[in-house]
């Protein structure tokens, strides 16, 4: 879908951002209360009917405290690179079709994204350099070491998915998934994005950079009050993301019987966040040489194995 | 790896087991040792509570009692270990261990508790 | 390049306050040498200024996780000086207590563990659930929940009330369930089995060597157990036996701990079916101490941690010098041996894995 004229411009970008706080209000939201029930216990019950209120509350109560940068950090660095952090992912998830005619449409959406998404490792390690600290320096080395493995199986199941589909425009992937979703034609291929994204997104088991026993907070040990909020926002914003991809790549987007497209769209993201939380709430964590060997012996060659099916029962 | 999630998918039927505090409470046993009561028509004036506690919280002092001045042991709660000791050694059960478990004050000094304020 | 990295006395997962200055070359662990002391009451000297019978409340501020085992070792210590006996009825009450807070505090450690590792609280939930049930029933036979000080010269203060043996009985049959899905939970997770296989190696002329106790002793393959080899109470007549696993790996210490978790809920239960008739109230406490008829007195105790020992020269009403020998501190200085050439990661699953509690280490 083109842009005709600027008041639709500011309506896409409105709209848009609208959805994003939305989900990560409510993501919030039901991780807690999730999490609570799978460890018999409430979650937040006091403010709000259900506790709904409760993240507000900590967001206000963050932002109007008093931001602390230390002695030995590098006052320019520290202070901009977590809002350019922030920037990339809000604009990735522009670079995504929506149905009804929201979001934009790219010939290249899929290389576009994959591109722009691995700057992040590299923003997350200048802010954990720049700290100052020796327990940051370590969290964002293990950051950039992760994503050296989990690039690749990442970006060549995608592959297949193109190869498939024969284009790199998102819509026509999903509108391709019509008859079959592809997580039926190439569930190998699912199964390695979906651990991959997994790596990327820094959910448990691969959590190492804010390993909570062991660094205590990683990179974000130092940060002042402001700049935790806003590290929490990019968090939620990045599970929106990769929700999103697992759902329009894999599960079919927004086709779906009966329902309106966005509706099916986010119900389909509600279920996979969903496995993902019930995933923290299991699974300890691993260690980094473990995970290295994971990531090449085991997630690369089954990627390639995804590649060849693909090309051998469908393209031929 | 799919039996441990299954096994957390189990536990999300089950009922909850935090209670919301203070709305609702925990049982508690007939011989749940809490606060100090004095029963003050009863106590002897012996000191046997006096020389029984291992912390050295009670101290008998002056008191006003339907038999004229007498001693009467006050307890400085801060330094109770609520280990028994004293109910256990008292020969006339004037002091006994209540189920009472909520004390908060907002200022240190309220918490060496007279002899009239132990009921 | 070696860099000294100091993992602080407040951090989620030293269990207590302990300082560990830990260095590193790249990832490798070259040396550990902990710092204790934060916690260090005095307890020794405390017991030297009051009577024999008001010191069992410090005794059990020692171990907080599992306070009736202390107050046990020191109250039978204080038996042997006077020479009161508990009777038949009372070794089986005590027993039981006992073995209930054994199973108290393994479940505790699992929790933890499984915290470190980096489950965040899921198993630390359930398995606190458990040992809140358990801790239900003991304080109906005590009133309280924890620090019980329960323990009186030749038996306990209350006996056990009428409806135990059922409530018991339906408490073992619970956990023997939740034993078995918490085995499924982490023995099927190829991520736990991984973490813990093969990490922190200890072998068995080291552990004899360095002297350890307890189930890390147990778990590098030496046959070795108190209430075997120096037996008290009545587990003779239960037929009692040690678990022994021979790997002496985080794994090997964890399967000791679930195997003797087990083990209590068996001998909990043919102590149940084999305990006389009769009463098992101990002396009431008095203004003045029982006589004392021996100088020094040395009693031994298998505590959830290790072997507990008290060495007491007494005097008429109160102990001239008590000496405690604490199972955590002995297997604190083994770490060093342990991490060397571990990684950094891995230094939290060995931690985890020693069951370690700071009052225990700092009296």
């Amino acid at each position: 879908m083109l842009i005709s004229s600027v008041e639709e411009l500011i309506f896409e970008v409105i709209a848009i951002f609208i959805l994003i706080v939305f989900f990560d209000y409510t993501f919030g939201w039901l991780e807690r209360k999730a999490i609570a029930k799978a460890q018999l216990r409430h979650g937040p019950t006091y403010l709000g009917k259900f506790g709904v209120l409760q993240n507000l509350a900590d967001i206000l109560k963050l932002l109007t405290k008093e931001n602390v940068i230390p002695k030995n950090a590098d006052k320019l660095v520290f202070s901009t690179v977590p809002l350019l952090l922030l920037a990339l992912f809000i604009f990735l998830v522009y670079l995504l079709p929506f149905p009804n005619s929201l979001g934009i449409d790219i010939s290249i959406g899929l290389l576009a994204i994959f591109v722009l998404l691995s700057f992040s490792p590299l923003l997350i390690f200048l802010t954990g350099a720049a700290s100052g600290n020796k327990f940051s320096l370590i969290s964002a080395q293990r950051s950039v070491i992760m994503s050296l493995a989990y690039e690749v199986p990442l970006i060549l199941s995608v592959a297949a998915v193109a190869l498939y589909t024969g284009s790199f425009n998102i819509a026509n992937i999903v509108y391709s998934q019509a008859r079959i979703p592809f997580i039926v034609l190439m569930p190998i291929g699912f199964f390695v994005f979906f651990i991959a994204m997994l790596a990327e997104l820094e959910r448990p088991p691969f959590d190492l950079r804010e390993a909570d026993s062991e660094l205590i907070a990683g990179w974000l040990v130092d940060v002042g009050a402001p700049y935790y909020a806003m590290a929490l926002f990019v968090d939620y914003t990045r599970m929106f993301l990769g929700s999103l991809l697992i759902s329009l790549l894999f599960l079919g987007g927004w086709l779906g019987p009966y329902l309106p497209g966005l509706i099916w769209l986010l119900i389909k993201v509600f279920v996979v966040a969903f496995v993902i939380v019930i995933i923290r709430a299991t699974t300890v964590r691993m260690r980094l040489d473990r995970l290295m060997r994971f990531g090449w012996f085991w997630l690369l060659p089954l990627a390639v194995l995804n590649i060849i099916f693909t090309f051998i029962l469908f393209v031929k | 790896m799919l039996k441990p999630i299954i096994e957390t998918i189990k536990a999300l039927g089950k009922e909850r087991f935090t209670t919301t505090f203070p709305e609702e409470k925990e049982r508690q046993p007939d011989n749940y040792r809490g606060l100090h009561r004095l029963d003050v028509e009863t106590c002897i004036s012996c000191g046997a509570c006096e020389r029984i506690c291992p912390n050295r919280t009670i101290t008998m002092v002056d008191a006003n009692t339907s038999k004229g001045r007498r001693k009467l042991p006050q307890i400085d709660i801060e330094r109770c270990l609520f280990c028994g000791l004293c109910e256990e050694v008292c020969p006339t059960r004037a002091l006994t261990l209540t189920k009472n478990y909520e004390y908060t004050e907002f200022d240190r000094r309220h918490f060496i508790r007279r002899p009239e304020e132990l009921r | 390049m070696l860099t000294k990295i100091n993992v602080g006395p407040i951090h989620p997962s030293t269990h207590g306050v302990l300082r560990l200055v830990v260095t590193l070359d790249g990832d490798t662990i070259v040396d550990v040498e902990p710092h204790i002391g934060f916690l260090h009451r005095g307890v020794e000297k405390l017991a030297e200024n009051r009577m024999y019978m008001q010191s069992e409340s410090y005794m059990e501020k020692i171990d907080y996780v599992a306070p009736m085992a202390y107050s046990d070792l020191y109250v039978a210590a204080v038996e042997e000086a006077t020479g009161i006996h508990p009777n038949e009825r009372a070794k089986y009450v005590r027993l039981i207590l006992l073995e209930f807070q054994r199973i108290a505090s393994h479940l505790l450690w699992l929790g933890t563990f499984c915290n470190d590792l980096g489950l965040m609280f899921t198993m630390f939930t359930w398995t606190l659930k458990d040992r809140d049930l358990i801790l239900n029933l003991l304080q109906d036979v005590t009133g309280s929940r924890m620090f019980y000080v329960n323990m009186r010269l030749g038996g306990v203060s209350i006996d056990l009330p009428p409806n135990f043996e059922e409530h018991a009985n339906k408490l073992l049959d619970y956990l023997e369930k939740r034993f078995k899905e918490y085995e499924a939970f982490l023995e099927k997770n190829p991520v736990f089995i991984e973490r813990t296989k093969g990490v922190g190696v200890l072998k068995r002329e080291d552990a004899i060597a360095l002297g350890v106790t307890g189930p890390v002793l147990r778990a590098s393959g030496v046959n070795f157990d108190v209430r075997r080899d120096y037996t008290y109470y009545a587990y003779e007549k239960l037929h009692f036996i040690p678990q022994i696993q021979t790997k002496g790996d985080s794994f090997a210490r964890y399967k000791v701990r679930m195997q003797e978790m087990k083990e209590s809920i068996k001998l909990i239960r043919s102590a149940l079916k084999l305990i006389p008739e009769g009463d098992a109230l101990g002396m009431p406490i008095k203004l003045i101490s029982p006589p004392v008829k021996e100088k020094e007195v040395i009693v031994r105790r298998e505590l959830p941690r290790g072997e507990g020992m008290i060495f007491m020269v007494t005097d008429k009403q109160r102990p001239y010098r008590l000496s405690l020998r604490t199972p955590a501190f002995i297997n604190l200085s083994a770490l060093k041996q342990i991490a060397k050439g571990a990684s950094y990661a891995d230094l939290f699953s060995i931690l985890g894995s020693l069951d370690l509690v700071m009052a225990d280490v700092d009296k």
